[in-house]
C-alpha cells in the first residue's frame, strides 16, 4: 500500500510520500548557501507582502516582509561569511523537516526561510488549524513560486498537513537531516516517539517563559511622553500574544531602592493601561476569568503580596519574596513583580526556560553581570523593551544559521 | 434577632414568598456575618478580603470567591475533624475538580434548603420516584460527584425510587414498566441529568407509549450538551408534551460550590431564586453589576455555606435577570435564565497546549 499525503504548497494535491522524500534529497532540491536565486526570491516575497497585504490589519506580516528583505538578508549573509574560517565551505545541511505551531500563525515562514536560505531542501508540516495569516503567507509563497524566474524553486519545498499520524513523521524523520521542532515540550515529546535519522540532530524550541528589567528610577523621572513609548513598547512585548507567547514578560523585576516603588508602579501600570486602551485590546473574557482566578488565589497566600487592578486587561501583583518564573502562567494581562537593588539579584530566580529579558534603563555592565552569574543556565536573550517579539536568526540559543550549514574543512590547491 | 432566627424566618416563610425590599435586608444581614465568620475562622479568606477588597453598596459590594478557585484549593473554615462530607464537581473540561467540605450543619441546611424548594413544587407528599440514571452513579460514599450527590439529595422527597437506566446507560424498558403499572394513578417524581433525560428517556421512549400526565419531571446541569445538539428548552419541553403527555417540566440550575443554590424553573420558564439565596448578572470584563435585561457573568448568593467561603461566588455561566422581584408566575425573587458557559478562549503563544490557572505557589 503506498503511503500519501495532502501537499498545501506548491501545489495543492495528495502525493505519495517516497517519492516526494526522494525528490526533495535530490541534488536539485538545494543550492549553496546565500545562493543568489533564493535571496531574490525572498526578496520578490516580501515585496508581495508589502503590495498586496494591509499593514494595519497584520503587522505581523509587514514585520516578516521587513525581515526577507534582501537588504537585510545580506546583513545575515555578511555577519555569517565573516564568522566563516577560510579553509571553511558552507554546504547546506540537507533535507530540513520543519513541525510549526498552530497558535504563532508567523513562525512557519520564519523556521522555512532561515533554512530556505541555508539552501536546504525543506518539507513543513503545517498545524490543520489555518489562520487567515497563514492562508495569505501560503498565497504569497505560492504566487512568487509561480513566476518563471523562480519556479525550479518549487521543488525544494512541500508543506504538508496531516494529523497526529505517527508513521508519517517517522518516515519524513528517517528521511531528513535535521528536525526543527517547534510548538513546546509536549510537541517535542511527541516528536521524538519518531526515530530521527541516525546523523540527523533536533533544533528544539520547548516551553519558555520571559521576563523584564525595568530600573525604578529610570521611569520615576522619565517624561510623560517617554513614559508612554516605554508602555506602548510594554504593549507591543507582552499583549501581541495575550501573553502566552515564548517571549511574552509575564514577570517584571523593578531594580532599585523600594523608596517610592509603589507610585512608579501606579504611573508605570496606568500608563500601560491607557495604552491598551488606546490599541483597543480585545481581552477574551474566559482569558480574563482565568486570570482573576490566578490573581484571587496568588492573594490568598501566606507569602505577602500587593495586587494592583489598572484595568481589567492590566493586573500586577508585587510579591516580596523572589521566586523562580513557574510554568504555569494564565496570561491575559497579569504581571508578577519582584524588587532587587541590582539585576545580579534576580539570578537564583532564571531556569532553563527562561528565554528572554527585555531591559528599560538597565546599566549595560549590570545586565553583563547577571549573564555571567546565570552562567549559562537560562537566558537566550536580553534586549530593550520593545523587542521582545522580533525574530531573529540568533533563537532561543540556536545559531539557526549555523545550525542549518555545515562547514566543509576544504584544503586543496 | 440572633443569626439561626434571622435564617430560621427565611425558612419559615413560604417558598418564593418574600418581597425583594424585605428578603435583601435579611439577606444582607446574614452574608455580611457569614463574610465575617470566614474572615476570623479562614486565613486564606482573610488574606484575600485584606488584599483584593471590594467595594459598593448592597449585594455587589460583597467580597466574591471566582469558581474556578475550588478547583485550585480547598477552602475550609471549620477544623478538619469536623468535615463530614466532600462534594466533587464533575470535572468536565479541564480536567480539574472542584473540592467543596462540608460539616454536619452546612449539610443539614442543604438538606433543609433542598425540602423547601421541592416541596414547593413536588407537593408535601413523597412520590414514587423514578430516577433517569443507573444505580453505579452512587460509588463512593464518602466523596459525592455532583451527580450522585443530585440524585441522593432528591430521594428525600420520593419513595420507591427506581433507577430507570442499565448500566449501559440504555432505558431498561420491562423495569419501568412495571414500576409505572405499580404505582398508576399516581402523579409521579422523575429526576435526572437533561442530557440523560433526552437522550435515554424523552428520546427512547416511543411517542405516547407512557401516560405521564401530573407528574413532575426536574432535571439539570447539562444544557450545555443540548446545545451542542441544538435542542432548545422549549423543544425540551414539546417533546416531553408529545411524547410522555409530561406538561410539568422544571429545568434547575446549581453548582457544587455552592450550597443551596439551586434555582428552579417555573412555569413560565424562569429560573428562580429561592427565599435564602440570590443572583445577579455582572459585565465579563468589569465584573461590576449590569442592568436586568441585560446579559453577564452569573453571581450567586447563599446564605447556607458555613463550613467553607462559598456564600458569594462568581460563576462562568452567562446569563440574563430580568426581574429581582416580579416574575408573571407570582413567586418573588430574581428570575432569570442561564444562556450556558463562557466560551472557551483561543489560546495563543508558542505551546500547543491549553493554560492551567496556578500561577505561585
Amino acid at each position: 500500500m503506498t503511503v500519501t499525503i495532502a501537499q498545501v504548497l506548491p501545489v495543492e494535491t495528495r502525493v505519495e510520500l517516497e517519492p516526494l522524500l526522494a525528490q526533495l534529497n535530490s541534488a536539485a532540491a538545494r543550492a549553496q548557501p546565500f545562493a543568489d536565486q533564493r535571496v531574490k526570491f525572498l526578496n520578490a516575497v516580501s515585496q508581495h507582502i508589502f503590495k498586496h497585504v494591509d499593514g494595519r490589519a497584520f503587522p505581523e506580516l509587514f514585520a516578516l516582509a521587513f525581515f526577507l528583505r534582501e537588504s537585510a538578508v545580506r546583513q545575515w549573509e555578511s555577519a555569517y561569511r565573516r564568522m566563516t574560517p577560510e579553509n571553511a565551505v558552507p554546504q547546506p545541511r540537507g533535507l530540513v523537516f520543519h513541525i510549526t505551531p498552530a497558535n504563532v500563525d508567523t513562525i512557519f515562514v520564519y523556521s522555512w526561510a532561515v533554512s530556505f536560505l541555508c539552501g536546504n531542501a525543506n518539507i513543513l508540516r503545517l498545524s490543520s488549524r489555518q489562520t487567515t495569516v497563514m492562508s495569505t503567507l501560503c498565497s504569497a509563497l505560492k504566487a512568487v513560486l509561480e513566476e518563471p524566474e523562480f519556479v525550479s524553486l518549487q521543488r525544494s519545498t512541500a508543506f504538508v498537513s496531516y494529523g497526529h499520524e505517527l508513521a508519517l513523521t517517522s518516515a519524513i524523520s528517517q528521511a531528513c537531516d535535521a528536525r526543527m521542532i517547534w510548538g513546546g515540550d509536549n510537541t517535542i515529546r511527541s516528536i521524538r516517539e519518531s526515530p530521527l535519522s541516525l546523523h540527523g540532530k533536533d533544533i528544539v524550541f520547548g516551553d519558555k517563559y520571559s521576563l523584564s528589567l525595568l530600573s525604578i528610577d529610570a521611569v520615576r523621572s522619565a517624561s510623560d511622553e517617554a513614559c508612554a513609548q516605554l508602555a506602548t513598547q510594554f504593549f507591543n512585548d507582552a499583549y501581541w500574544f495575550d501573553q502566552l507567547g515564548c517571549s511574552s514578560p509575564r514577570a517584571v523585576m523593578w531594580v532599585g531602592t523600594s523608596d517610592g516603588l509603589q507610585a512608579v508602579r501606579q504611573r508605570f501600570w496606568s500608563h500601560v493601561g491607557a495604552i491598551v486602551a488606546q490599541k483597543k485590546y480585545q481581552l477574551d473574557p474566559a482569558l480574563h476569568f482565568s486570570k482573576m482566578t490566578a490573581m484571587y488565589s496568588a492573594a490568598m497566600n501566606e507569602t505577602p503580596v500587593h495586587p494592583l487592578r489598572a484595568t481589567p486587561q492590566v493586573s500586577a501583583m508585587l510579591f516580596d519574596q523572589l521566586q523562580p518564573l513557574a510554568g504555569e502562567h494564565p496570561g491575559g494581562g497579569f504581571f508578577l513583580e519582584y524588587r532587587v537593588d541590582e539585576p545580579q539579584q534576580v539570578t537564583p530566580m532564571i531556569q532553563q526556560k527562561n528565554q528572554t529579558i527585555t531591559t528599560f534603563g538597565i546599566e549595560p555592565n549590570a545586565a553583563r553581570a547577571l549573564l555571567v552569574g546565570v552562567a549559562g543556565r537560562g537566558i537566550d536573550r536580553i534586549v530593550p523593551v520593545g523587542q521582545a517579539l522580533t525574530f531573529q536568526p540568533l533563537w532561543d540559543g540556536y545559531s539557526l544559521f549555523h545550525e542549518l550549514t555545515r562547514w566543509v574543512d576544504f584544503r586543496v590547491g | 434577632m440572633s443569626w439561626s432566627q434571622t435564617l430560621e424566618s427565611l425558612f419559615a416563610a413560604p417558598a418564593f414568598g418574600l418581597p425583594r425590599a424585605q428578603k435583601e435586608q435579611t439577606l444582607l444581614a446574614l452574608l455580611g456575618e457569614l463574610t465575617e465568620f470566614h474572615r476570623t475562622h479562614n486565613p486564606d479568606y482573610a488574606r484575600l478580603l485584606e488584599r483584593l477588597p471590594t467595594s459598593g453598596d448592597g449585594l455587589s459590594g460583597l467580597p466574591f470567591i471566582p469558581v474556578g478557585l475550588f478547583k485550585e484549593r480547598v477552602l475550609r473554615s471549620v477544623p478538619e475533624s469536623e468535615v463530614f462530607k466532600t462534594l466533587l464537581s464533575s470535572g468536565t473540561t479541564s480536567g480539574h475538580t472542584s473540592r467543596v467540605v462540608l460539616d454536619r450543619e452546612t449539610a443539614q441546611l442543604q438538606t433543609k434548603a433542598l425540602a423547601s424548594i421541592m416541596t414547593h413544587f413536588l407537593g408535601p407528599k413523597r412520590r414514587p420516584m423514578l430516577i433517569i440514571d443507573t444505580p453505579d452513579v452512587i460509588k463512593n460514599r464518602l466523596e459525592f460527584s455532583a451527580r450522585g450527590a443530585g440524585i441522593l439529595g432528591m430521594m428525600n422527597f420520593g419513595f420507591d425510587a427506581l433507577y430507570a437506566l442499565n448500566t449501559d446507560l440504555t432505558l431498561n424498558v420491562p423495569a419501568v414498566e412495571a414500576w409505572l403499572e405499580k404505582h398508576r394513578g399516581t402523579p409521579l417524581f422523575i429526576f435526572g441529568f437533561t442530557s440523560l433525560v433526552w437522550q435515554h428517556f424523552v428520546q427512547s421512549v416511543g411517542p405516547k407509549k407512557w401516560n405521564l400526565e401530573k407528574s413532575v419531571l426536574v432535571h439539570g446541569g447539562g444544557w450545555k450538551k443540548l446545545e451542542a445538539q441544538a435542542v432548545s428548552p422549549a423543544a425540551f419541553r414539546a417533546a416531553c408534551v408529545e411524547r410522555l403527555n409530561l406538561t410539568l417540566v422544571h429545568s434547575y440550575y446549581g453548582m457544587v460550590e455552592q450550597v443551596g443554590s439551586v434555582y428552579v424553573e417555573c412555569e413560565r420558564g424562569n429560573l428562580h431564586a429561592p427565599n435564602f439565596g440570590d443572583v445577579e448578572m455582572v459585565d465579563p470584563l468589569t465584573w461590576k453589576p449590569v442592568p436586568d435585561g441585560t446579559q453577564g457573568l452569573v453571581k450567586v448568593f447563599s446564605v447556607l455555606p458555613r463550613s467553607y467561603p462559598g456564600h458569594v461566588i462568581l460563576t462562568e455561566d452567562l446569563g440574563t435577570r430580568f426581574t429581582a422581584d416580579g416574575c408573571e408566575c407570582g413567586r418573588h425573587g430574581s428570575a432569570f435564565h442561564i444562556h450556558g458557559r463562557l466560551p472557551k478562549a483561543q489560546l495563543r503563544g508558542c505551546s500547543d497546549t491549553t493554560t492551567p490557572v496556578r500561577v505561585a505557589s
